[in-house]
């Protein structure tokens, strides 16, 4: 027979339904936020996974600077690989903004031209259809979103006119990575695009000849790393000059997104995990209250022959019953509505196939089972904590030390409103201590929230500062300027090449640029690479933790060598990761001729064919990067903030409502003795008052630290060095938002004080 | 043989100099249906003596038997169980469950039991029929304690413990009160022990314990019990 006790959950769920609805709020959102944040990335990791099999991706390319030869790619396809011609012209795109358009947004960009593809890392059409016709292109579904364009719209391509007859995704371009060394992906100004044949030979100058290869079976890492180098010399065997070569899993246009979704889950897991914890506290607390508050009750029932374990059962049935229902509907919603702009998060960057949620068992494990049992585990512990105390210390009112032990003795000197605050804040330390935890948390999901711009723009103002010079080249080979170019006094050469080194976090490697620069160079100014000194950007140092002075291995993946360097000093801000030596210490260690180089620096553009010409690294490049980053963060920060929001109203709401109700009765008496509600709400709301805002300042350092803890983690997996940032002004709106958020509590919990009904003074107390 | 036998029990509190010894060595015995008054100034040992009969506290030295178990040997789990089948609970403040009525109240306990007492006709014997569907908070104070008297009373126990249940009510519901008690004595069989500093409620007993200073300075049977309904104080 279940026990009559039972009765009694009803009644207790009306009878505090705020307290109840402030538990489900905050579980079901923070719940509903994660599952929809992990299902829609759960499915896109799926979908992504699927990818490379649906569309026959790519298993690897390779760039020549010149077409290859038969026989060189018959060479290649000896080694057990079939290789595909996936040639492509980078062209300059205008279009036309939309009515409404943002008056900086921008109307011009590059579009990678590739012809209609059939066979191989194919398109997914969003809308629309494959260019039919010479005049047609396709171009990205991201691209066309942040450029307002759509089916039927005309652009102008390499001097003509198309009309845009497809909107897609490349299944080797999910990532719109111009450039595999760019820091970040651009889908802002950069588009692929597909045309017709005819249309793709009648574009201008010559192409860029990409090769794409497919393996007959899938490889592990270290045999698709032993088949790369196998091309490079087969390649190098045949006289062809590779300008680029990697595997599908290197080439961030098409691993990135995988590996971001993935990395992002693993921080919407430790907040999903960090969230149960406060609320299992949250729920301690409250129940730790309700059986104070119900002692003489439980002393009575024990006395009468209750068991303890029956008592537990009783008070832990609807916290439970909360939590479950709260992690159901928090899932539902999470499945339901949340998933949608979570998975925006995504599409609004990434070129996906077309989304479908698919339920996913782990997620509904860590989302609703795992944060079931945590909270019901912890609850327990507590109560258990709680009902260790007889049935006599119960009936006592003796179930805190607090208790047991004599009132702190104040000062009779200080004045009685003072001592009276610092005895209700005395008494409700427990519930101090948990609110302060909560706010802590609070804040750091805001702080992190409001700190993600910052920290992007002050990157962005890192890598504006890094840059050397107005026009930075990247040659395909070294190529001298013509002797009457006016320009060519004031540039410089320069040798590059790009290393990995392992991250001090986790298992991978960072992206190095090594550059060979001129001893006392006008450009990299106070850099001192004299006597054979290697110096490291201060990012990469810090990054990497490379310790001057101690040896550090570099890696070249395409040449399998390692190279072990010391490191003699740090040059350039805290955002610059990369290597520097002397143009002549370069050609040494890599075996380069002595007048080797790759590369210009130059505030002057330089009259160079862009048949050598990899790359023009600008001040506008630069600022493409920061408006994407600043794009893709922006919905995040958004979601962080209001996440933070609602968790600081419930946090601050809930423990100090049970504030006021373990005060209920002294507030009565206060109230019979004849003071006014105004006199009441200053004795009991200013100590809760002072102790939230002393709270939210106070927890601030603890948040600072943490941040940094967790920029630098969840930022480890990204290209570059973050270098947290947090303007004064984000900690002061903060504090606002803290103490606006409790604002709104003040006036609810003046409402019930004001409620708090004089009877109650008058009623027996045991 | 005895319902209870209580032999040479002692109880302390504190340590050292702030030792404070409560109970000095009382001996007693009670028979099966007996109506027993503890009196007793404050700080006598009353209520200390209460609870280790009713096994809430445990003694420093000497035994209590109920009903041919000896309390103080049993583990804390096996007091837990004495409780549950053998005793009632009636305190000064009526510790109801707020949020339950007067009937789920007296079913709170009627769930221990396996054989409790018809609830409706309790709830008629004590008055509280009418008021069955209502909330503590709802009734009078010595409705109250009638409904506690009807939550320990419903699983039918052995010995009923109450520590001072008129202390909180006025006189003309204290009679009623005591009137209900007088009658669950002698309709249900059970064994009561009344602690009050009252010593008029005493004339209503059937034996008087009385103690001071820890001692046991009086225990005397009654032979000629008064009517509820004549006491006066």
């Amino acid at each position: 027979m279940a026990s009559p006790l039972i009765h009694r959950l009803p009644r207790e769920l009306v009878h505090n339904l705020g307290r109840y609805a402030g538990i489900f709020l905050l579980i079901a959102v923070s719940i509903g936020f994660v599952s929809g944040f992990l299902v829609a990335a759960s499915s896109i990791e799926r979908m992504i996974g699927a990818v490379a099999d649906t569309y026959h991706v790519e298993d690897g390319q390779f760039t020549t600077a010149f077409r290859a030869s038969d026989e060189a790619l018959a060479a290649v396809e000896d080694l057990g690989v079939t290789v595909e011609e996936n040639f492509s012209h980078d062209e300059d795109l205008r279009w036309t903004l939309p009515e409404g358009a943002e008056s900086d947004a921008a109307d011009s960009g590059t579009v990678r031209v590739f012809e209609n593809r059939t066979t191989f890392n194919q398109a997914a059409y969003a809308e629309g259809t494959a260019p039919a016709r010479a005049d047609e292109i396709a171009l990205d579904r991201v691209f066309c979103a942040h450029a307002g364009l759509t089916v039927g719209d005309a652009v102008d391509a390499a001097g003509s006119t198309f009309t845009l007859s497809g909107i897609c995704t490349l299944s080797d371009y999910s990532a719109l990575f111009e450039d595999n060394g760019d820091f970040v992906f651009n889908a802002l100004t950069f588009s692929i695009a597909q045309v017709t044949p005819e249309a793709f030979d009648d574009m201008p100058g010559t192409p860029t000849y990409t090769y794409a290869y497919f393996t007959d079976s899938p490889l592990t890492d270290a045999q698709a790393a032993d088949l790369l180098e196998d091309i490079a010399q087969t390649l190098a065997d045949h006289d062809t000059a590779v300008l680029s070569l990697m595997t599908a899993q290197a080439n961030n246009a098409i691993s990135y997104a995988g590996d971001d979704v993935q990395g992002d889950q693993l921080m919407w897991k430790v907040m999903l995990f960090l969230l149960v914890v406060i609320m299992a506290f949250v729920f301690v607390v409250l129940t730790g209250a309700n059986i104070e508050a119900e002692s003489a009750i439980i002393g009575t029932l024990l006395a009468s022959g209750y068991r303890k374990r029956e008592l537990l059962c009783h008070y832990l049935a609807l916290p439970a019953l909360v939590g479950v229902a709260a992690a159901a509907v928090g899932n539902i919603a999470g499945y339901g509505w949340l998933s949608a702009p979570m998975r925006d998060l995504y599409y609004n960057s990434y070129s996906l196939p077309p989304y479908e949620a698919v339920f996913n068992p782990e997620v509904f494990v860590l989302t609703t089972v795992v944060p079931v049992v945590l909270l019901v585990g912890i609850t327990f512990a507590g109560l258990l904590r709680k009902l260790r105390c007889t049935p006599l210390e119960f009936l006592r009112h003796e179930t805190t030390r607090k208790s047991r032990r004599r009132g702190v003795a104040l000062p009779e000197r200080w004045p009685f409103a003072v001592r009276f605050r610092l005895r209700v804040f005395l008494c409700s330390l427990s519930n101090y201590v948990t609110l302060f935890l909560g706010l802590v948390f609070a804040s750091l999901l805001l702080v992190f929230g409001l700190c993600l711009m910052p920290v992007i723009e002050h990157y962005a103002e890192n890598l504006q500062s890094d840059l050397v010079a107005e026009h930075q080249y990247v040659l395909k080979v070294p190529v001298e300027i013509e002797a009457d170019d006016a320009a060519a006094d004031q540039a410089e050469k320069f040798a590059a090449t790009t290393l990995e080194t392992a991250r001090a976090l986790g298992d991978s490697s960072e992206e190095v640029t090594v550059y060979g620069v001129t001893e006392g160079s006008a450009y990299w100014k106070d850099l001192d690479v004299s006597d054979g000194r290697i110096v490291a950007g201060r990012g990469l140092a810090e990054k990497c933790a490379i310790a001057l002075g101690e040896p550090v291995a570099f890696e070249d993946k395409l040449d399998d060598e390692t190279y072990e360097f010391t490191v003699d000093g740090t040059y350039g801000s805290a955002s610059n990761t990369n290597l520097y030596m002397s143009l002549e210490t370069f050609n040494r260690l890599f075996g380069k001729s002595a007048d080797y180089f790759n590369g210009y620096v130059s505030d002057e553009a330089l009259a160079l064919d862009d048949l050598y010409v990899v790359s023009d690294l600008t001040p506008d490049s630069m600022d493409k990067i920061v408006s994407q980053m600043r794009n893709s963060m922006g919905s995040m920060t958004y979601l962080l903030t209001t996440l933070a929001a609602i968790v600081y109203v419930v946090l601050i709401f809930l423990l100090t409502k049970t504030v006021i109700d373990r005060n209920a009765r002294a507030i009565a008496y206060l109230k019979v003795f004849g003071y006014r509600p105004a006199e009441v709400n200053r004795l009991y709301l200013r100590s809760i008052t002072t102790t939230v805002i002393v709270s939210v300042i106070a927890c601030l350092p603890l948040v600072v630290g943490a941040i940094a803890l967790l920029v630098k983690v969840v930022f480890m997996e990204y290209a570059g060095n973050f270098e947290i940032v947090i303007p004064p002004a984000q900690l002061a709106l903060t504090v606002f938002v803290g103490i606006a958020c409790y604002g709104v509590v003040a006036v609810a919990h003046m409402a019930r004080i004001k409620r708090v009904p004089m009877a109650l003074a008058l009623k027996a107390q045991e | 043989m005895a319902f209870l036998e209580v032999r040479d029990i002692r109880k302390s509190y504190g340590e050292g100099d702030a030792c404070t010894e409560v109970l000095k060595g009382i001996t007693t015995t009670l028979d099966a249906g007996a109506f027993a008054v503890l009196l007793g100034p404050s700080g006598s040992g009353k209520s200390t003596f209460l609870n280790l009969v009713g096994g809430l506290e445990h003694a420093d030295a000497g035994s209590i038997v109920v009903d041919g178990d000896d309390i103080t040997a049993l583990s804390p789990r096996e007091v837990g169980e004495y409780r549950r089948r053998q005793l009632g609970f009636v305190f000064q403040f009526y510790n109801l469950v707020p949020d339950l009525t007067v009937r789920e109240n007296i079913e709170v306990c009627a769930h221990l039991s396996d054989s409790p007492l018809p609830l409706e006709d309790l709830l008629h014997s004590l008055g509280l029929w009418e008021q069955r569907r209502k909330f503590p908070r709802q009734i009078s104070g010595g409705q109250q304690q009638r409904c506690a008297i009807g939550r320990a009373l419903v699983k039918n126990p052995r010995l009923l413990l109450c520590d001072e249940p008129t202390g909180a009510l006025d006189y003309q519901t204290s009679l009623e009160i005591l009137d209900l008690m007088e009658r669950v004595n002698r309709d249900f069989g059970a064994t009561i022990i009344v602690v009050t500093h009252n010593d008029a409620i005493a004339r209503m007993a059937t034996r008087v314990l009385r103690l001071h200073d820890g001692l046991l300075v009086e225990d005397v049977a009654n032979d000629a019990p008064q009517a509820v309904a004549t006491l006066e104080w």
